[in-house]
């Protein structure tokens, strides 16, 4: 009797799982999803591999948004993951006198070669490019 | 092309396996799917270590040919030892087969349409991908660079290493691909857990139940850190299944202590956790062992596991890997100071236990199959087996003691679910040699 509980309810959330969709096997699946489910970017892996490989390998990188948005910490990683061997690091916005929960702030003294902003708009100071509507890159030049 | 490299990947790994588990197997006929899932788990063991050492000094074709020399050397060498060996006829097979492989096709269907996320991209296949672009050797400024803690360095190489040897045999980085390796862990739970129940109860229905109760564990199967997502948990949950049933073969038999051994060592080398699940059943091995007057022994086969261990500080150490943000340092004082946790962990614990949305009601059924267990004495030679499931959670639980996250509760919330996910598989087969039969229950 147990087992036959057991069956129906894990087919029934097989049933409630069950993706139809057909098998995608391209080389760069995960970061293309992120890429467009973070920054609305399609082809995003391609794009933004583009983008990293303009700055030289040891120079810092750093990827500004809100930083109260748990969405930061994987635009953060996804950066990250394309950037190698740069370092890159994620400092975020949380208003005044508070402390973002979800950054990876650089020691200091770091001059990062490129910022990225990420859901929030650049300083109008600063020369900028946008990617897609919520992400942006500015060369310092440092 | 790549279906055929991927194949040809897969190919090496069962070798190496076939050749470890041909001198690792215990002194009795071994049947022909217990042999399969024996090289695919120790075949993955195997090759990550064999990738891990060579590639400190070969990189690209010269390590891939060297690697797979070296797999195809150990599966020679196996197929030698065995060449007069008898094989064990496993009642049922041909069902088991029969039943398995749609339940593989749709497995492996949902692990290609779902892409990696979360742990299994950015802890996991991250090292695979750097590795790849250094020619199979992930680069010692990786262990080291501050910017990239967040990726937990100190994490072992199992999982990593595994899908580097197939990115390296399929000429780059494919994560469709290596996403194909649910697979590989999916094959190897389910025809160790068929074989050995069946073996160890004699009974084939019983094997049977095992192996349909696993795919019914939504957590096990499609959930974060479920098979299809390859993250390291369902690899971990499956070497604790195979560690747990090399125990009961030792525990009813008294052999099999050098396949104890290699899942012991193998453990904590898929994941950290698994020192504790490693630490937990060796205890379990030395209490066995010790009745049966064969401690000495016993006490050998935690040795691999230890140097094991050892061997990976050390290297740590010298490439400077950064430290863990997510625990303080383990001390009582802290113990104390963060006392006010337990009623969060415990309910949460509780909660955890009781969402069918992730286990269905396998802890339901396990605490009924526990009860037999305890008070059937047809049963005795498995009551080591309900501590052995319940002593890491109350383990794990304590950890959160010493969590270093803001907020405790999410840190428990996000992690508690795949820390149980080994247990299960050890409670599957609890479940299964307890469950009452038909002729019995009337």
């Amino acid at each position: 009797m147990l087992l036959g509980v057991f069956a129906v309810a894990g087919l029934l959330r097989w049933s409630q799982a069950f993706s139809v969709a057909a098998p995608d096997l391209a080389p760069d699946r995960a970061i293309d999803a992120l890429a467009r489910q973070h920054f609305g970017l399609a082809d995003g892996a391609a794009i933004l591999r583009r983008e990293l490989g303009t700055f030289p390998i040891d120079e810092p990188l750093l990827i500004f948004g809100p930083g109260n948005d748990w969405t930061l910490t994987e635009a953060h990683f996804l950066l990250s993951y394309l950037a190698w061997p740069r370092p890159v690091w994620c400092l975020g916005d949380a208003g005044p006198a508070t402390r973002a929960r979800f950054d990876h702030p650089p020691p200091p003294g770091v001059k990062p070669a490129g910022l990225f902003f990420y859901k929030v708009a650049p300083p109008v100071e600063l020369p900028s490019r946008a990617l897609s509507e919520r992400l942006s890159v500015a060369i310092t030049g440092s | 092309m790549k279906a055929l490299a991927f194949l040809l990947a897969e190919l090496c790994i069962a070798l190496a396996g076939f050749g470890l588990a041909a001198f690792l197997r215990p002194a009795r006929a071994v049947s022909r799917v217990e042999m399969l899932g024996l090289s695919l788990l120790l075949g993955s063991g195997a090759l990550s270590v064999i990738l891990l050492v060579v590639s400190q000094w070969l990189r690209g074709s010269a390590l891939l040919v060297t690697t797979a020399a070296l797999a195809l050397a150990l599966g020679v060498s196996g197929w030698w030892r065995l060449r007069t060996a008898e094989w064990a006829c496993l009642p049922g097979t041909r069902l088991f087969f029969a039943a398995l492989a749609p339940i593989l096709i749709v497995i492996g269907w949902q692990a290609t349409n779902h892409p990696l996320t979360a742990d299994g991209l950015f802890n996991f296949e991250i090292r695979a991908q750097i590795a790849a672009a250094h020619g199979g050797h992930l680069p010692h400024a990786f262990f080291s660079d501050a910017s990239r803690t967040w990726m937990h360095q100190s994490y072992p190489l199992f999982l990593p290493l595994h899908q580097t040897w197939i990115y390296l045999t399929l000429g780059g980085v494919e994560q469709g691909w290596a996403q194909l390796l649910s697979l590989h862990f999916v094959l190897a739970a389910a025809t160790l857990l068929y074989a050995g129940t069946t073996r160890l109860t004699g009974a084939a229905w019983r094997g049977g139940v095992a192996v349909a109760l696993l795919f019914l564990v939504p957590a096990a199967m499609f959930l974060p850190g479920g098979a299809t997502t390859l993250w390291a948990d369902f690899p971990l949950a499956v070497v604790f299944l195979a560690a747990v049933l090399a125990v009961a073969e030792f525990t009813a038999q008294g052999r099999g202590l050098a396949l104890c051994a290699a899942w012991f060592a193998l453990l904590p080398w898929v994941k950290r956790e698994g020192l504790i699940l490693a630490a937990v059943l060796g205890l379990a091995l030395l209490w066995i062992a010790w009745r049966r007057g064969e401690l000495r022994r016993a006490v050998l086969a935690l040795v691999p596991m230890i140097g094991g261990v050892v061997a990976w500080k050390v290297f740590l150490t010298a490439v400077q890997a950064g430290g863990d943000r997510d625990f303080f340092p383990v001390s009582l004082a802290t113990a104390i100071e963060n006392a006010d946790r337990l009623p969060i962990i415990a309910l949460a614990l509780g909660r955890e236990l009781l969402t069918w949305e992730r286990w269905n009601l396998l802890w339901f059924a396990a605490l009924l199959a526990f009860l037999r267990i305890a008070r059937d004495t047809r049963l005795m030679a498995w009551r080591w087996l309900p501590p052995v499931v319940l002593l890491p959670i109350a383990l794990y639980s304590c950890t959160y003691l010493f969590s270093a996250w803001e907020n405790p509760a999410l840190h428990i919330v996000t992690s508690l679910p795949r820390l149980l996910l080994p247990l299960a598989m050890a409670a599957l087969i609890g479940i299964a040699v307890a469950v009452p039969a038909w002729d019995e229950k009337n």
